[in-house]
């Protein structure tokens, strides 16, 4: 069962991406967002909102600190290592999936994906941080 | 009447929709203008809107990377194309990568765009579809009966405009008219290739020493190189057609005899799984005749020795081959080395007679004109020319093989890569170069 009642902050350089994310998780029943531009504002974002936001939804390839880099900082950090984080790359990307699962990822999404299949993810996701 | 084909066209200038206009036969076309607009609708849109995309730079603060990664979540498998005719490099693996299906600058693209467009209009209308295949301009005589339809793509109004059909002559005015226009090529339907080649090896055996015959026969010679090395024959399909036209080439010019056969029974009985050494030796054989023809040498020995020397290397480690030997260690040089002495042992099992010239050009194919081949590090003159010619064929063959990622060279920048390696006769880089650089 999905938590909907949760903050999420959604992560990507490009507006229309967040954009339709938000709209895929409004969908599914999240009505609570905060938006930033790459990593590193995601991680100022994170910093002052801690405790608030529930799930992270982030863009892997993203200038000034990537998604990846944004997960490593937040796994290194003790207030944030049952943040339920996901993380969305191209299907280039898929090597160094690997990579962010041995730093602690939750769960992936390739582009281009659907409502039904970010949903699952965001269970697959939530599930295992709470475990 | 074919379906209308519904186009989403974001930041395409006017005369470019018109090219979009012209490459499909059926066509309408929404036009999205700047930035506002896209971000107001792109939400609302699906694949039931549109069954094509074609996007421009895009805007200040809304790129063409942004603008097909959205397009992609919406839209799926719906093809999105890149198009401009700003001249701002955009690297193709990163458009790729965000979701265009391919790019096309305008107006040196042209030609491949409106082909595309031609088969993407197949695709979604599921209405059979020829493709056209550009193949270097003919020295076509008017009167000359052409087993194949003729098309060439006029620009003033973007269209292919078929010139003659099968069974038909090209005219006095038509011939005129190309040659006063500078036209460099024709395109022939995929499905008729077969009878172009069969023409095109015609028109290499047709000699008669005259000046006209010989520039007629020089300027065929040097189109089929630049055919060869064509960007446009960047895909599987299109080098399997050239494999067609060096088959046919080489058809023509080597008399049936039981050694020109050998090539293709030698490989079928050592290795069937071969077939890449088969196809490769075709190739070379195809190039090393041309040359030869065009030097004024026969070019039957030339081909038979292309077609044979390589029969020793079935069972060796291939990839060995792909590199350059000079960078091979011993060993490997030493395995490479011993495919020329295992040609000529299964050549001699077999009992096959071999000229002189034949039997020193497998010999020496791998000599080097620096004196740093194998097997024997002969220098200089010691090396035959028919030998040459085959080591030169071999290098340029590489030069047109397909590897994705890999930027694809002229005829006569492959020829200037050839003749720095040192491998090759200086007199014979440079006569090649003569060939090629002739109008």
């Amino acid at each position: 069962m999905l938590n909907t009642a949760v903050k999420v902050l959604i992560i990507d350089d490009m507006k229309t991406m967040r954009k339709l994310v938000t709209k895929s998780l409004t969908e599914m029943g999240f009505s609570q967002f905060l938006e930033a531009e790459d990593g590193a504002k995601g991680w100022e974002v994170l910093s002052v909102n801690k405790g608030e936001i529930g799930l992270v939804v982030s863009d892997w390839n993203m200038p000034n600190c990537t998604g990846l880099d944004l997960l490593k900082r937040v796994r290194s950090d003790g207030r944030f290592a049952k943040m339920p984080f996901v993380l969305v790359t191209a299907e280039s990307e898929k090597g160094q999936v690997i990579e962010a699962l041995k730093v602690g990822v939750s769960a992936y999404v390739i582009k281009p994906f659907d409502t039904e299949t970010l949903k699952s993810k965001l269970m697959e996701a939530q599930k295992k941080m709470a475990a | 009447m074919a379906e209308a084909i519904r186009v989403l066209a974001i930041d395409v200038k006017p005369e470019i929709q018109k090219l979009v206009k012209a490459g499909l036969v059926n066509c309408s076309i929404y036009e999205v203008l700047n930035s506002e607009m896209f971000e107001s609708q792109y939400e609302s849109w699906n694949p039931t809107n549109f069954d094509l995309i074609v996007c421009g730079p895009g805007w200040d603060g809304l790129g063409a990377g942004e603008i097909a990664q959205t397009l992609k979540m919406q839209f799926g498998e719906t093809p999105i194309l890149f198009v401009t005719d700003d001249s701002h490099v955009q690297v193709r693996s990163a458009l790729q990568k965000n979701g265009f299906l391919d790019l096309f600058y305008i107006p040196m693209d042209t030609e491949i765009f409106l082909l595309c467009l031609a088969d993407l209009e197949a695709v979604i209308t599921g209405m059979p579809k020829t493709k056209l295949i550009g193949v270097s301009m003919l020295d076509i005589s008017p009167g000359e009966k052409l087993d194949f339809d003729v098309s060439v793509f006029f620009p003033m109004n973007n269209k292919f405009i078929k010139l003659t059909k099968k069974g038909g002559q090209m005219t006095e005015q038509q011939v005129g008219h190309l040659k006063a226009n500078s036209v460099s090529k024709l395109y022939i339907p995929e499905d008729q290739m077969e009878n172009y080649n069969k023409y095109l090896a015609e028109q290499l055996k047709k000699t008669n020493g005259s000046p006209t015959e010989e520039k007629k026969l020089q300027n065929t010679i040097r189109n089929l190189f630049h055919d060869l090395l064509s960007p446009e024959l960047a895909n599987i399909q299109d080098g399997n057609n050239f494999s067609n036209t060096a088959k046919s080439v080489v058809a023509a010019l080597l008399p049936k005899s039981p050694a020109s056969n050998l090539n293709e029974q030698l490989l079928r009985l050592i290795d069937e799984h071969h077939t890449g050494v088969y196809i490769t030796s075709q190739k070379v054989a195809a190039i090393s005749g041309l040359l030869a023809l065009a030097m004024g040498l026969s070019p039957e020995e030339v081909i038979l020795s292309a077609l044979l020397c390589d029969i020793g290397l079935v069972g060796l480690p291939l990839d060995l081959h792909e590199k350059d030997y000079l960078t091979l260690s011993p060993a490997e040089k030493e395995i490479i080395s011993s495919h020329v002495a295992r040609t000529l042992k299964i050549l001699g099992e077999k009992k096959v007679a071999l000229a002189p010239n034949v039997r020193n050009a497998i010999q020496q194919h791998h000599e080097r004109f620096d004196g740093k081949g194998f097997p024997a590090n002969l220098p200089g003159l010691k090396i035959s020319t028919e030998a040459q010619i085959l080591s030169f064929a071999l290098q340029f063959e590489k030069y047109s093989a397909i590897r994705p990622g890999q930027k694809r060279v002229t005829s006569l920048e492959a020829v200037e890569k050839i003749g720095s390696t040192g491998s090759i006769n200086p007199d014979i880089i440079y006569r090649i170069k003569l060939l090629l650089e002739q109008k």
